[in-house]
């Protein structure tokens, strides 16, 4: 993905991008990012209107509100979440930016029923029926959701119907947060 | 178990003192709040009952629940989507009377774990910028891990010594110190609570002044400070307040820290052969038995002028 600084010279965001610059975070241009997540997940365009993007290290983006009122010293450990990872040929949104922002994805995204829920959480492999298949647009990153809220990200391997070796997801949980939840339910039933 | 004795200290301050000594042995139970950048409070109540979690709402404030009987409410997916953060009652109230308002700059001096940094961020809606701050970056980590599932964007977070923060962070509309203490108001979850020695007294008194100092000092005129403990000893909270107010006198007051519908203690004026300013009447004092809660203190300054 190719991202540029944001022009310093913007009045609304030239002193918040100087004093994040000392704080190791560039502002990046928002078009890029917002075209590649809206055109993968149909995001309403104004979804991320109140957020800057900033480049933390060379594998993620940031996302901060905006305004935003912080010093240039002293140096914070972090500022805003996670939002997308881009050292890799598709940059997909990190697991903090599903549980936000999945609910209002219109498309590639899995509303799961608890089996599937439950499989995911586990970091399992899992099967997605035809309905689910209706709104995924191909092979790539789909939300996790279950009721409709986001849970995380997964890799969807195949769209093609009627074959379940390929409409599978991988998810893509984090192991510690999965870690976790070893030895619960999520649903509370008796183990 | 907890035993009432070792309170024997505050038998003369506890106006109920068998109700008391009853109390800090029953369970704690567990609260929870709806997180409205996510959800609203009837969006959740309908997925509670889905997930067949029992809640009984919260009389005194909208959006928060007491748990009935369930087990690991932090694995359930509600949960996991960030829809509700869980939180003791009685640690909700300073935030609650920080009154905040959209827009401002808050800094919280003892952030760790951070379920009180999820809240004043969830209360200013992603408006505003949060600094957490707190000295112990391990237990720094639960409080990220609950920023990004709650969806908070306008935290910044740092580890620095809360007794010497830099004027270079700039000041602030509202500061919540709620500082290291002995805890002794814990002990219906943590059964090893217990009255602290002098040295303990000597060791955190001597930290959560220097504190409230420091939160005084970087506070705007007309802002607020919050000063908190869980813990009963006037050591650590009425002679803290009463010191900084002297030092502070032409620069800060107390004004009142009640919450209608919560039934509570006002501040001590006098402690053993101590006497303490009169506006300490305004602090809040909880014991367990007057809410079915933790105990806690909570004191709140205005700033008038710097």
């Amino acid at each position: 993905m190719n991202l540029t600084a944001v022009d310093s010279a913007d009045p609304d965001l030239a002193d918040t991008a100087k004093k994040l610059n000392e704080q190791g975070l560039t502002i990046v241009d928002r078009t890029a990012i917002v075209r590649h997540i809206c055109q993968r997940f149909r995001f309403s365009d104004d979804l991320f209107d109140g957020l800057i993007f900033a480049r933390a290290t060379k594998a993620i983006i940031r996302a901060i509100s905006r305004p935003i009122d912080v010093t240039a010293s002293p140096a914070l450990d972090r500022i805003g979440i996670d939002f997308l990872r881009i050292d890799m040929a598709n940059p997909r949104m990190t697991t903090s930016a599903a549980m936000t922002w999945a609910r209002y994805a219109q498309q590639n995204a899995v509303d799961t029923t608890a089996q599937q829920c439950e499989a995911f959480l586990g970091r399992k492999r899992f099967c997605v029926n035809d309905t689910q298949l209706d709104t995924c647009t191909g092979r790539g990153f789909v939300f996790i959701r279950h009721y409709g809220h986001g849970l995380g990200v997964g890799f969807l391997e195949s769209t093609r119907r009627s074959d379940d070796n390929f409409r599978r997801v991988r998810s893509m949980y984090p192991r510690a947060y999965a870690a976790d939840l070893e030895n619960t339910s999520p649903f509370g039933n008796p183990l | 178990m907890a035993d009432p004795s070792t309170f024997e200290r505050y038998r003369s301050v506890i106006a109920d003192w068998d109700e008391f000594a009853e109390a800090i042995n029953r369970p704690l139970p567990v609260c929870i709040w709806a997180n409205p950048l996510k959800t609203t409070s009837s969006e959740l109540e309908e997925l509670l009952s889905k997930n067949d979690i029992d809640a009984e709402p919260l009389s005194w404030r909208d959006g928060a629940y007491r748990l009935v009987d369930t087990a690991r409410p932090g694995s359930r997916i509600p949960f996991l989507a960030g829809l509700y953060q869980i939180q003791e009652e009685v640690s909700m109230l300073p935030v609650e009377l920080l009154d905040l308002r959209a827009g401002q700059r808050v800094l919280d001096t003892c952030a760790a774990p951070g379920s009180k940094t999820s809240q004043i961020a969830a209360t200013l809606g992603n408006t505003g910028t949060i600094i957490a701050n707190d000295r112990n970056f391990r237990r720094m980590r639960a409080l990220s891990r609950s920023l990004d599932r709650l969806g908070a964007t306008n935290v910044g977070v740092m580890t620095r010594d809360a007794t010497n923060m830099p004027g270079a962070i700039g000041s602030f509309d509202r500061i919540l110190a709620d500082v290291p203490c002995s805890c002794e108001g814990t002990t219906r979850k943590n059964r090893d609570a217990t009255v602290a020695t002098d040295d303990d007294f000597n060791y955190l008194c001597t930290i959560q002044r220097a504190i409230l100092k420091r939160a005084i000092e970087l506070c705007r005129p007309g802002g607020r400070v919050v000063y908190s403990t869980c813990t009963y000893a006037p050591e650590e909270n009425e002679t803290i307040v009463d010191s900084v107010l002297r030092e502070f006198y032409d620069e800060c007051r107390l004004i009142p820290a009640r919450i209608p519908g919560f039934p509570a203690s006002p501040g001590l004026l006098h402690w053993q052969q101590q006497s303490y300013d009169p506006q300490l009447e305004h602090a809040l004092r909880v014991y367990p038995h007057q809410h079915d809660t933790g105990g806690f203190f909570v004191a709140v300054f205005q700033k008038t002028r710097s």
